[in-house]
């Protein structure tokens, strides 16, 4: 079988078309950009569409640009001033390659979130088929369960240091006390707000149950969120940190980049779903023991 | 990645060369590389000072990258803010190996990517109404005559070569807005923003030969669409 003229100039035209932007742009390998050039001279077709591409690349380069607006800048400053989430951006879900990352990448990269907000009756459950051994899966697994119910319940061995609060809105006081005094292998820490006082003794309806509530209350500790913090009572440092504080006000303890810090759940919640970089994680059990 | 520029010039044929130089947003890699290091490692004050120059460096580059992509002016505001704060909220991720054009544009990529979902979901179609297009066509009409609202009395005055060039330029504009999405993203990193192929790669997530390949059937495409209009 032979090709006449005509068909083989076609099949040579075919064989270079697909590199033609990418000649014109200059990023063809050398070797490739001599075959290119070659068939380029002998071809009037391809140096009229190399000639095409050409005006539209030249033409994308000098498009128009807009101004910004002027006062995007300020705009940003306020919004991160302010804590506020990344606009109303829908959670971005990780593709599973990024699930791939070795460890240490992700804790350098990204850094540990550990997320506690807990209420003083319910507890989360992982569930006993949960993969330990898969630990983001299992924090988004939780993420996805506390979306429907609330309850959190994490632990932090590392107290004594500021906790930094980057969102705490309205609230500038936090009682803190220490929990669970009959389980002295667990040495607990609520957290909870003056408004909630009065909830707690109601919810506290056995006489035992009261009797612990106001054992816990006489042992909180007030301490003020000022200077964007709270420097926890060394008295009150503890594995477990827990909050409980009315519905709408939960509470997030969270390491970010090395350093603990506290935070309107709502606001990391948003937070979280907005960074495709920060995958919450559950490491409870490491923290526990 | 090299282009004989003699054996372009002899030939008669205009080659581009697109260099660290050349590209519009790396103005200054190396002070770049100065501010990200403020950024995550001075003091307060100078941390502030850095973002502040970083963010009168590349509002510019960023907004238009974001008005090419979604044609919408508040939107772009908003994720060209939304880059910033996510710059600023993981300055300690930045990876050095990578220049910040290349980390910047993937992070507008992931802003971009998360608003396309959000989009998708609220309108099951992203198709662009009536007003919409019409708005974005007289905001780059504008552009391009320099603000002049009246397009046509601004033409009276003007050769005919200018006439062409602003018209190519608006037809353009309409034909990369009808790029899929993922032509689309790779025609503006490559050709609007002048990333290189390996940066358009990392920016995108994709890998080099994908770029290449986008490359040249949006450039198609576009052509297309171009000759097009020409007809009408």
């Amino acid at each position: 079988m032979t090709f006449d003229v005509k068909e083989t100039g076609k099949m040579n035209c075919l064989d270079f078309n697909d590199d033609l932007t990418a000649y014109a742009q200059g990023y063809l390998a050398e070797e490739r950009t001599v075959a290119v050039k070659n068939h380029l001279d002998a071809c009037a077709n391809c140096r009229a569409e190399l000639a095409e591409i050409n005006t539209i690349l030249e033409s994308a380069k000098t498009l128009p640009e807009t101004a910004t607006p002027s006062d995007l800048r300020d705009k940003v400053r306020q919004r991160l001033v302010a804590g506020e989430p990344i606009s109303a951006l829908k959670p971005t879900i990780l593709p599973s390659k990024h699930k791939h990352r070795s460890h240490s990448r992700y804790w350098l990269s990204a850094a540990a979130v550990v997320l506690l907000a807990v209420f003083l009756t319910t507890f989360i459950q992982t569930g006993p088929g949960a993969k330990k051994n898969n630990k983001e899966v299992l924090a988004m697994q939780l993420w996805k369960e506390r979306s429907v119910a609330p309850s959190w319940r994490g632990s932090l061995n590392k107290l004594g240091a500021k906790l930094e609060a980057p969102d705490f809105k309205d609230l500038k006081e936090l009682y803190l006390a220490p929990h669970a005094a009959d389980r002295p292998h667990e040495t607990c820490i609520y957290a909870f707000a003056e408004e909630d006082i009065q909830r707690l003794r109601k919810k506290a309806r056995k006489p035992e149950d009261k009797a612990k509530v106001e054992k816990m209350l006489s042992s909180a500790k007030k301490v003020t969120i000022e200077d964007g913090g709270i420097f926890l009572p060394e008295k009150l440092a503890g594995l477990c940190f827990h909050s409980d504080f009315a519905h709408k006000r939960r509470l997030a303890v969270l390491k970010l980049e090395g350093r603990w810090e506290i935070w309107d759940a709502s606001t990391l919640d948003n937070y979280l779903r907005t960074e495709p970089n920060l995958i919450p994680v559950d490491n409870r059990d490491a923290d526990m023991k | 990645v090299t282009v004989n520029n003699s054996a372009a010039a002899a030939d008669g044929r205009e080659l581009r060369r697109l260099d660290k130089t050349d590209s519009v947003p790396k103005k200054n890699p190396s002070g770049d590389a100065a501010l990200i290091f403020a950024l995550r490692e001075g003091t307060p004050a100078e941390s502030e000072k850095a973002f502040e120059e970083l963010m009168t460096r590349w509002q510019t580059p960023l907004f238009n990258f974001f008005k090419r992509l979604v044609w919408d002016y508040a939107t772009a505001e908003d994720l060209t803010q939304e880059v910033f704060m996510r710059l600023y909220r993981h300055r300690a991720d930045y990876e050095p190996q990578a220049t910040l054009a290349t980390y910047l544009f993937r992070i507008g990529r992931n802003c971009w990517v998360d608003y396309l979902r959000r989009m998708r979901r609220e309108r099951k179609n992203m198709s662009l109404d009536e007003n919409g297009w019409e708005n974005h066509a007289n905001d780059e009409r504008n552009a391009i005559n320099g603000g002049n609202h009246d397009r046509w009395r601004s033409e009276r005055n003007e050769p005919a070569a200018e006439i062409s060039r602003k018209e190519l330029s608006e037809s353009l504009a309409r034909a990369i807005n009808s790029l899929s999405d993922e032509h689309r993203l790779v025609f503006v990193l490559s050709a609007v923003q002048g990333l290189s192929y390996e940066e358009t790669a990392a920016a995108a997530r994709i890998p080099v030969g994908t770029v290449k390949s986008r490359m040249h059937h949006a450039v198609k495409l576009l052509r297309k669409k171009l000759s097009k209009m020409d007809d009408v």
